[in-house]
């Protein structure tokens, strides 16, 4: 009974520990092996990082209408790329800014203002709701673009207006047709 | 029995302790905010000098505000004095009382724009003052206080 019980307890143990050590094939050379020579392979595993800067905020209302997104220490696996896109909430027909008195869902016609925003030095391109802003492929450390927001048409009511971007982050396999990174 | 009952418990802790995970990366956001101030204008129009004809009870003159941006719940009010006086440029002690009214006749003491738009007022001087008018030329000043609000 005893016994029983001390061998339970032993396998018990050795299951709890959850660890299962594994022990990599060792190379052995003895006398009478025709090749004397044995390997060792050596691995380090590099994870993927990135760092990617978007300013806080963009005031329309000062001269320069620019923002300046960056990745840099971009280590990515090969084939892989780095992406930003940047989409709103507030998107309908194009980008447009909610004044921020109204609570409400807001009258399409009244309690918004239209912007647009281009990529690019000088800003040639438009950016659609949902668009690639940025693209830094393997193999390359850093990239950067700029942003030029501009308002459109009219505001029909005073107040402060704002939108909120969201810029999303992710790592990809690589598409074909994905542009260099700047 | 016994034997038969610790063993396959025993397999299935040393099996869950090999279950690994793989969390995959998922995609990152962050937000920037895009900000921007309308302030809010307006031009209020009142006349500059509103010209009586002698025996005329009723002259018309119209407030108006153009160019208006305003808050979603902003108003612009444009109070005054109802009542007024104008004195006799050569006999101070000569007057000639006068009431500013809207549209309907009521006395006239604020009107509120939420918007461009216009409202019909009107001097009233009663037949009765004009009875009593001694020849000369009268003039009186009413002042109008705009004011603008957002609640």
């Amino acid at each position: 009974m005893k016994r029983k019980l001390i061998a339970m307890t032993l396998t018990l143990a050795l299951a709890q520990a959850m660890a299962v050590p594994a022990f990599a094939a060792e190379g052995t050379v003895s006398q009478t092996d025709s090749s004397k020579t044995t390997n060792t392979t050596v691995e380090y595993t590099v994870k993927e990082t990135y760092t990617v800067t978007i300013p806080q905020s963009v005031n329309l209302e000062t001269l320069t209408h620019e923002q300046a997104i960056s990745a840099t220490d971009v280590v990515i696996n090969e084939g892989n790329e780095l992406k930003v896109t940047l989409s709103s909430a507030n998107y309908s027909t194009g980008f447009r800014m909610k004044n921020i008195a109204v609570s409400s869902v807001g009258n399409a016609d009244t309690d918004f203002l239209a912007y647009t925003i281009q990529k690019g030095s000088p800003a040639s391109e438009a950016v659609t709701n949902g668009g690639e802003v940025l693209t830094v492929k393997a193999g390359t450390e850093t990239g950067s673009e700029t942003l030029t927001y501009n308002t459109t048409g009219k505001a029909k009511k005073a107040g402060i207006y704002q939108d909120t971007l969201t810029f999303t982050v992710s790592v990809d396999a690589a598409t074909a047709a994905s542009s260099e990174s700047v | 029995m016994k034997k038969r009952f610790w063993t396959p418990l025993l397999a299935a802790a040393l099996a869950a302790g090999l279950i690994c995970p793989a969390l995959a990366a998922a995609p990152d956001d962050r937000s920037t905010t895009v900000t921007t101030t309308v302030a809010a204008r307006y031009t209020v129009d009142i006349p500059q000098t509103i010209e009586i004809q002698y025996g005329v009870e009723d002259t018309a003159f119209s407030i108006a505000v153009t160019d208006a941006i305003l808050d979603p719940k902003g108003a612009i009010t444009v109070t005054t004095t109802a009542a007024g006086q104008m004195t006799n440029a050569g006999d101070s002690s000569a007057t000639l009382a006068y009431t500013m009214q809207d549209a309907q006749g009521a006395d006239l003491q604020s009107v509120r724009f939420t918007g461009n738009g216009t409202t019909s007022c009107k001097v009233h001087i009663d037949k009765a003052e004009w009875n009593k008018a001694v020849a000369g030329q009268y003039s009186g000043t009413t002042t109008f206080t705009v004011s603008y609000t957002t609640a």
